[in-house]
């Protein structure tokens, strides 16, 4: 933060309000009967505001030099992308499971002929 | 132009550059640089947490919290609320800091480790209700062992972090009453307690509320 930048107490009030308002908000939506994709993405979205008031406000985050923003939002949005990345190869995690527990209690084929390797 | 000349040309060159260590290419102090990089590791260690629970939601066929009231949601509403205004009244310790109101900054930072002390004994009273009720890192009555060995996991690693918070605030608020703070200090040790309060953001929300 820049030693000029000098904060009224009003902003940092504003902002606590906001976040207990998005707080009370996002409880409601936990209690909500909808499907989970649904609610996931509103919290989500929810989430990410108020982490972008915490870090902009109380971080003072809005006052740093683009760079320090940069490699501070960068490696998360990676993250992101990581999970993304991720996800496809747990969808059939269990039944993988099951298979190489199948696998390992099965006696292996060994071909006519073959000796075992010592 | 000799050698020596030209290599100390070249040395002047580089310092004189935003990444040869002659300038701030962040434009920060160093220790709020560190800080940053801090909380960029250790945001990257709650992620991989987060998403092995996510993991472990979605391969999973059922989820205890969907069918049995385990949590007291007003309880956690309420630590919500003390992490949440324990990170307000910080950023007024550090704004106060930076007006070189020393008395009024370790004020807020008091009030901030109180904030964090609640929050402290909510999620330890919340620990021991579920330990009681029979959950351990290894199962739970409700048939799901990934639930309780995420919850133990997820929770008790950030309270890990509240505690730390609470002792290096406790550090800083002694040394600002004794006169031997620095505004830059107090910001950093803001910096740390704000982290703590995204963490539970999203731990709220995934995890008592999803």
């Amino acid at each position: 933060m820049d030693s000029g930048h000098s904060h009224g107490y009003k902003v940092y009030f504003s902002c606590w309000l906001g976040l207990l308002g998005l707080t009370v908000v996002a409880m409601g939506v936990g209690q909500l009967d909808m499907p989970t994709g649904a609610k996931a993405f509103l919290l989500v979205g929810l989430s990410i505001v108020k982490v972008l008031l915490i870090a902009t406000y109380f971080m003072h985050l809005r006052f740093e030099k683009k760079s320090l923003v940069f490699i501070t939002t960068i490696p998360l949005m990676l993250a992101v992308l990581m999970w993304f990345m991720i996800v496809p190869d747990t969808l059939d995690t269990g039944r993988r499971t099951l298979t190489l527990r199948d696998a390992a209690v099965q006696p292996a084929k060994v071909p006519p002929g073959a000796a075992p390797r010592h | 132009m000799s050698r020596m000349q030209t290599a100390t040309a070249e040395q002047e060159r580089i310092l004189a550059s935003p990444w040869g260590g002659g300038r701030s290419p962040f434009g920060t102090d160093w220790g709020k640089l560190m800080m940053w990089l801090f909380i960029i590791s250790d945001a990257l260690t709650f992620a991989a947490l987060i998403a092995t629970y996510g993991i472990m939601r979605y391969i999973s066929p059922r989820w205890p919290i969907h069918e049995y009231p385990i949590f007291d949601m007003k309880l956690i509403g309420f630590m919500t609320f003390a992490l949440i205004s324990s990170s307000a009244v910080m950023a007024m310790a550090v704004g106060a800091a930076r007006e070189h109101n020393p008395k009024l900054a370790v004020r807020f930072l008091l009030l901030t480790i109180l904030g964090g002390v609640i929050f402290l004994g909510s999620q330890a009273y919340e620990w021991a209700h579920f330990i009681g009720e029979g959950a351990r890192l290894w199962g739970n009555p409700w048939g799901v062992p990934q639930f309780s060995a995420s919850f133990f996991v997820m929770t008790g690693f950030h309270g890990f972090h509240v505690f730390s918070g609470v002792v290096y605030l406790t550090v800083v608020a002694l040394r600002a009453a004794l006169g031997r703070y620095t505004d830059q200090g107090v910001e950093i040790a803001g910096l740390y307690w704000h982290f703590i309060d995204i963490v539970w953001v999203f731990i709220f929300a995934f995890f008592y509320l999803l």
